[in-house]
């Protein structure tokens, strides 16, 4: 009888030490598709015994490429939420390899980006960083704050370079030098846009907030806003808070209407945005140029939604659809031939194009090799450089990284015949 | 040698076989109670502050998480006492949604942004490991006990269990309070799994993710857990990053699948039974052959 009690406790240890025996099994396969380690991207695929080391980067120099491809993992939200900058964030980056490719690699050796998809979940941007941690030379993304944040202390620990969502200077100096921000800070481009707003509309000087208090970046923007307009002699009456998904938007925006604003900023994402903005339209804000929207309501989204009531509104961005540089605009024409059309409007498509390039530019510069042995030192070298980096000519202009802030311009529009027109 | 990715993936395991086992007890007096996850997010988060601004060590961190959402678990299960079924099921996810709102408007729990920064603990997965096998301990010690006997027949027919002389309020708010115990202890493993915490995480989706490891596992033993989370919670893990994005295809058509050919989930509450015969049996057949 005690034996038989003794039965079901002996069989859960004995699945626990199974579980553990086929998790080692796992974890110590390479090859294949069955375990995590299946999915890891080294820094560079290894060249195989025998081969000779060629003539990438100079045959027989210790600094001579030891790898046969680059492998850049790229994090990415391609499913969830936010699926909709996540799927154009990976297209960017494998946009950017393939002209790397085109174009004789990075020294000599062609680059690959592996997507691999965060579903806007920090576990799992935690567990996806995790797989490849140990044997990249950097990461890219995640391309959303939240899963950048978990995902970076893992990327901190493992001493590897990460461009991701690094939106807040707290972590960049929390995680400093190995993480870096794929676009520039939106506070501060909220900011931005909305002194300029009032500026080119002298008589708003009472302005209504609309945003998402469970979104990180959105609730900071506000705090900034409030804290910040007053010495432009603005002033924010009230905010209003909006749901991710909120069906009506009716009585955010009758509470807003009754707080006697001259402008409203949506400070939301487009789904949101273009929601409150027919409702106040609907409502009795006849003049368009009395709205002003942020940079995460730059989607073609927004414009279908909302349609002829964006009229005469405002929004900013971090990029701009119709920027002269052919570069950007084969990028464009690239992506309409994969997108029924549409032209890329979000931060994350020129944010991680530019980072793919800088990684090129990076091991080019500081003649990096891939080899596993100096797997450390070619990370510290390479997190280091782009941390505080050199100006780079980036596909919307020139750019740099000061203590991992992006350091751009940002693009200020009017809405004008359905299409953003540039302000300033 | 594990790799860390590994690692992190079984670390991860034990906290969802702790929070399901957690679901899995007031089911068995046949309340769905969706604060379990609540009570993640309360433990998860009094860990994070205790090990990263008080300096606790791990296994305090551990023992408060558990007496903090004891006594957060029972305060409400107080209120679902009086409930029953459906209307527990309802009630209890609020809970969820009170808590988010709380902890984004508590500076000192860092708002929105969450915690970072929560120190590394050395061997979590043993600690995680031990924790799994005490706890499953209990589980296994209270399903067979006279409370575990009574809160099935409280499952099985409440009038009936009270004519047998027992007290279903208490009974309730006991297997609400164990569960709530079950799911911070959960939460803390997970706080220090991630190092950062934010209260989007105990959202409707984890709620979601929860039930169907319950029920694809098997919703009456506590052995079910042992095949549902590793393979659900590993599933993107497992599967080839090309067809990655078809992962929450792949859940819902195992959940259906599983619940149409095993509607008692893969381990059925006759299983454990069956297998534990077939070993007596072989037993019984060696010791014939000597």
């Amino acid at each position: 009888m005690k034996q038989n009690k003794l039965r079901i406790p002996a069989l859960l240890l004995s699945m626990v030490l199974l579980l553990g025996l086929l998790a080692a099994c796992g974890g110590g396969n390479d090859g294949g598709n069955g375990g995590s380690a299946g999915t890891t991207p080294p820094a560079g695929t290894t060249e195989p015994a025998g081969t000779p080391a060629g003539d990438q980067g100079g045959s027989g120099d210790g600094n001579a490429v030891a790898v046969t491809e680059w492998e850049i993992p790229m994090l990415t939200a391609a499913t969830g939420a936010i699926a909709y900058v996540g799927k154009p964030a990976g297209w960017a980056a494998e946009y950017a390899a393939q002209i790397i490719n085109e174009n004789g690699g990075i020294r000599g050796v062609p680059v690959k980006i592996t997507v691999l998809d965060t579903a806007f979940d920090t576990s799992k941007a935690v567990t996806q960083m995790t797989s490849v941690v140990d044997d990249a030379l950097v990461v890219l993304g995640p391309m959303d704050a939240p899963g950048a944040e978990s995902a970076g202390q893992v990327a901190f620990d493992g001493g590897v370079p990460n461009i991701a969502a690094y939106s807040f200077q707290d972590i960049r100096d929390l995680y400093a030098p190995y993480v870096m921000g794929y676009m520039t800070d939106s506070e501060e481009g909220d900011l931005a846009a909305v002194q300029e707003w009032t500026t080119v509309n002298d008589d708003i000087k009472k302005i209504v907030v609309f945003y998402t208090p469970t979104d990180a970046s959105q609730a900071a923007s506000t705090e900034l806003l409030k804290a910040e307009l007053p010495n432009s002699g603005i002033e924010v009456v009230g905010t209003v808070e909006v749901q991710t998904g909120q069906l009506d938007c009716s009585a955010s925006v009758i509470q807003a209407l009754n707080m006697k604003a001259d402008g409203y900023f949506l400070g939301l994402r487009a789904d949101e945005a273009a929601k409150v903005l027919t409702e106040l339209r609907k409502r009795g804000v006849d003049e368009g140029r009395r709205i002003c929207a942020t940079f995460a309501s730059f989607d073609a989204n927004y414009f279908d939604v909302a349609g002829s009531d964006c009229e005469d509104t405002y929004v900013w961005n971090k990029l701009d659809p119709n920027y002269d540089n052919p570069e950007w605009q084969a990028l464009v024409e690239a992506y309409k031939a994969g997108n029924d059309g549409q032209i890329p409007t979000a931060p994350p498509v020129p944010g991680f194009y530019d980072a793919v390039m800088c990684v090129k530019q990076g091991i080019e510069e500081l003649e990096l090799t891939g080899a596993p042995d100096k797997l450390e030192e070619e990370r510290a070298a390479l997190a280091a450089w782009l941390y505080d980096s050199p100006e780079f000519d980036g596909i919307q202009g020139p750019f740099r990284w000061a203590a991992g802030k992006k350091v751009a311009d940002v693009h200020f529009f009017q809405i004008t015949g359905g299409q953003p027109v540039a302000v300033k | 040698m594990l790799s860390s990715s590994m690692t992190l993936y079984l670390i991860f395991c034990c906290a969802f076989i702790i929070l399901v086992w957690g679901a899995l007890v007031p089911f068995r007096a046949g309340l769905l109670y969706n604060g379990t996850v609540y009570c993640m997010a309360v433990g998860g988060y009094f860990a994070a502050f205790a090990a990263k601004d008080l300096g606790w060590p791990f296994w305090l961190c551990i023992l408060g998480a558990a007496v903090v959402g004891a006594i957060l678990g029972f305060l409400p299960a107080l209120g679902f006492s009086r409930t029953s079924g459906i209307v527990t099921a309802v009630a209890s996810m609020a809970l969820i949604f009170i808590i988010q709102s709380v902890i984004r408007n508590l500076d000192f729990l860092g708002g929105t942004r969450g915690i970072r920064g929560i120190p590394k603990i050395e061997h979590l997965l043993l600690y995680s490991v031990i924790l799994v096998v005490v706890l499953g301990a209990f589980l296994y010690r209270l399903n067979h006990s006279k409370l575990g006997r009574a809160l099935e027949a409280i499952g099985t027919d409440p009038d009936m269990a009270t004519t047998l002389g027992i007290n279903v309020k208490v009974m309730t708010v006991f297997s609400l309070t164990i569960s709530s115990i079950f799911g911070a202890v959960s939460g803390a493993v997970y706080a220090f799994n991630m190092r950062t915490i934010y209260p989007e995480t105990f959202g409707f989706s984890l709620l979601l993710s929860v039930m169907t490891m319950l029920f694809v596992g098997g919703r009456y033993t506590q052995w079910g857990v042992f095949i549902s989370v590793p393979l659900l919670w590993g599933l993107p893990q497992w599967v080839p990053a090309s067809i990655n994005s078809f992962t929450q295809i792949i859940y819902g058509v195992i959940l259906v699948v599983i619940l149409m050919a095993r509607p008692e989930g893969i381990i059925t509450r006759e299983l454990p039974g069956r297998i534990q015969h077939l070993f007596a049996r072989s037993k019984e057949k060696g010791a014939g052959t000597v």
